[in-house]
């Protein structure tokens, strides 16, 4: 099932929380925002966390695996 | 510019480090940049935390091919701290590494685990570990962060604080058991280990100091409406009143307080600061104040010798104080700051201190300056949906915010927009 992992780049800044929880599925890009580049790299469970754990709450998870 | 470093300006430029923070020299030009070149060899890290870890992989990042040695006293390697207090309370989850073991080994990154720092010998440049060993370096990089305070007459048997893994087992038992929790200080930790215990079922109690939690930093508007959240969602909150003593007994706890009044628990956890974790550098030559005194670009007062995250004070150039800050997030920029610093960089660290705390499923966010305000602006009512504004002769200076995001967001761009040294102008 597709996970749909969207994440906010005007609420992002960057602490790179979501870069070690994900498994590498979401990276920090050149200026430093929180992107996306493989979902799948991850369990459902771990982009949950991700999501949860985010410091500004810029992480939306959607789907099931 | 050096064949191996990638930094502009590796030939030193010396920032301003004006007043107090020109105490901190630097006087490892010499050996850094002689010739051009980057020419340390080895470096040490002290520290297993996220200043620690994110120094070493940066060092790399930016070209670094001498050896690299992170030293930490814990035994796992560098994790995620801030879920020690959140998820791994309420939930039974691993811990989160910051990096898969391989990474580090693939870097060329040396861990030594369970190994503590014990002394330093800076003219020789050794560090001397508990392991009767020692290491050398050219450049020694300290992160050692801080141990949580635990007040002599609050330290019986089984009182439990949180900041490192080793502290979660017994936290963990403690909220397995259930029954009465006695939480003694209002802070970020102490919120948060109230919140996840309330979350599992424990009759929680609250002890503040001052009048409200979070009241010592950020006044009484916003700590009477945290108090009341925590209220709303079941902790008993007593404020006003400080913890005298704790004693233990075979059926429990007592906490007595400072108005006479005594409670009874079946746990307590203490949550009332932190100190640096730099006993051990007293007498080394190291400036030492409340922390690690350093300058802009995390430079000590000793030779080739550095300093970053929760242990460093130090001189920040758009607040033009020392600052120590004991935030996740601050002490991983200023990892990655101090390797630059390493390489041959003269860059000032000059981040927007941010920290954001996770309670009773309300999203708590800071970020700004959290001394001197003046003045206090709050917008709502309901504890879990406001905003404060924090002002100083008129100009904001910080922002607290509970659970909107997006509000937060906007407000820290603000900040970050108008915070720049004096002497850049705005």
């Amino acid at each position: 099932m597709a996970i749909t992992v969207d994440i906010d780049r005007e609420v992002c800044i960057g602490s790179g929380n979501c870069v070690h929880i994900s498994e590498g599925s979401i990276e920090l890009d050149d200026d430093g925002v929180a992107t996306v580049v493989d979902a799948e790299r991850a369990t459902i469970d771990q982009l949950r966390r991700a999501a949860r754990s985010c410091p500004t709450a810029a992480i939306t998870i959607d789907g099931e695996q | 510019m050096g064949e191996r470093c990638r930094l502009r300006g590796c030939r030193r430029v010396h920032g301003d480090r004006g007043g107090d923070g020109s105490r901190a020299r630097a006087g490892n030009q010499e050996q850094e940049t002689r010739g051009g070149l980057c020419v340390t060899r080895d470096v040490v890290v002290v520290g297993g935390g996220v200043a620690a870890h994110r120094c070493a992989l940066e060092l790399r990042r930016l070209g670094h091919d001498g050896t690299v040695t992170v030293i930490s006293g814990e035994r796992h390697p560098p994790y995620d701290r801030t879920f020690l207090s959140k998820d791994m309370l309420v939930e039974d989850v691993d811990l989160v590494p910051l990096a898969p073991r391989s990474e580090y080994t693939d870097q060329g990154i040396e861990l030594l685990l369970d190994v503590t720092a014990v002394a330093l010998d800076a003219d020789a440049r050794r560090v001397q570990l508990s392991d009767d060993t020692a290491r050398r370096y050219d450049s020694l990089v300290l992160c050692v962060g801080g141990r949580p305070v635990l007040p002599p007459a609050l330290d019986a048997p089984g009182v439990a604080v949180m900041r490192e893994a080793t502290h979660l087992d017994r936290l963990r038992a403690i909220l397995a058991r259930g029954g009465q929790l006695v939480v003694i200080g209002g802070g970020f930790i102490g919120g948060e280990v109230a919140s996840a215990a309330v979350t599992r079922g424990l009759d929680v109690t609250l002890v503040e100091q001052a009048g409200a939690p979070l009241e010592a930093m950020l006044g009484a508007e916003v700590g009477t409406r945290v108090a009341a959240l925590h209220r709303e969602r079941g902790v008993k909150v007593v404020t006003g009143v400080g913890a005298r003593a704790v004693s233990a007994s075979q059926s429990g706890y007592r906490v007595d307080l400072d108005d006479g009044t005594t409670l009874s628990a079946d746990a307590v956890v203490v949550g009332v600061g932190m100190a640096p974790a730099t006993d051990w550098l007293t007498g080394s030559g190291l400036e030492l104040d409340h922390g690690i005194v350093t300058d802009a670009s995390c430079r000590t007062s000793v030779d080739s010798v550095f300093a970053a995250g929760d242990c460093a004070r130090w001189w920040h150039p758009a607040y033009e104080s020392l600052c120590r800050v004991e935030h996740w997030d601050t002490a991983g920029r200023h990892g990655t700051a101090v390797a630059k610093t390493v390489l041959g960089s003269a860059e000032p660290f000059m981040p927007l201190p941010f920290v954001w705390s996770d309670q009773h499923g309300v999203k708590l966010q800071w970020a700004g300056r959290a001394a001197g305000w003046d003045d206090v602006r709050v917008e709502g009512d309901d504890p879990a949906r406001f905003v404060a504004r924090y002002y100083r002769s008129g100009q904001l200076i910080g922002v607290f915010v509970s659970g909107q995001p997006r509000e937060f967001a906007k407000a820290r761009k603000e900040l970050a927009a108008s915070m720049c040294p004096p002497d850049q102008g705005r």
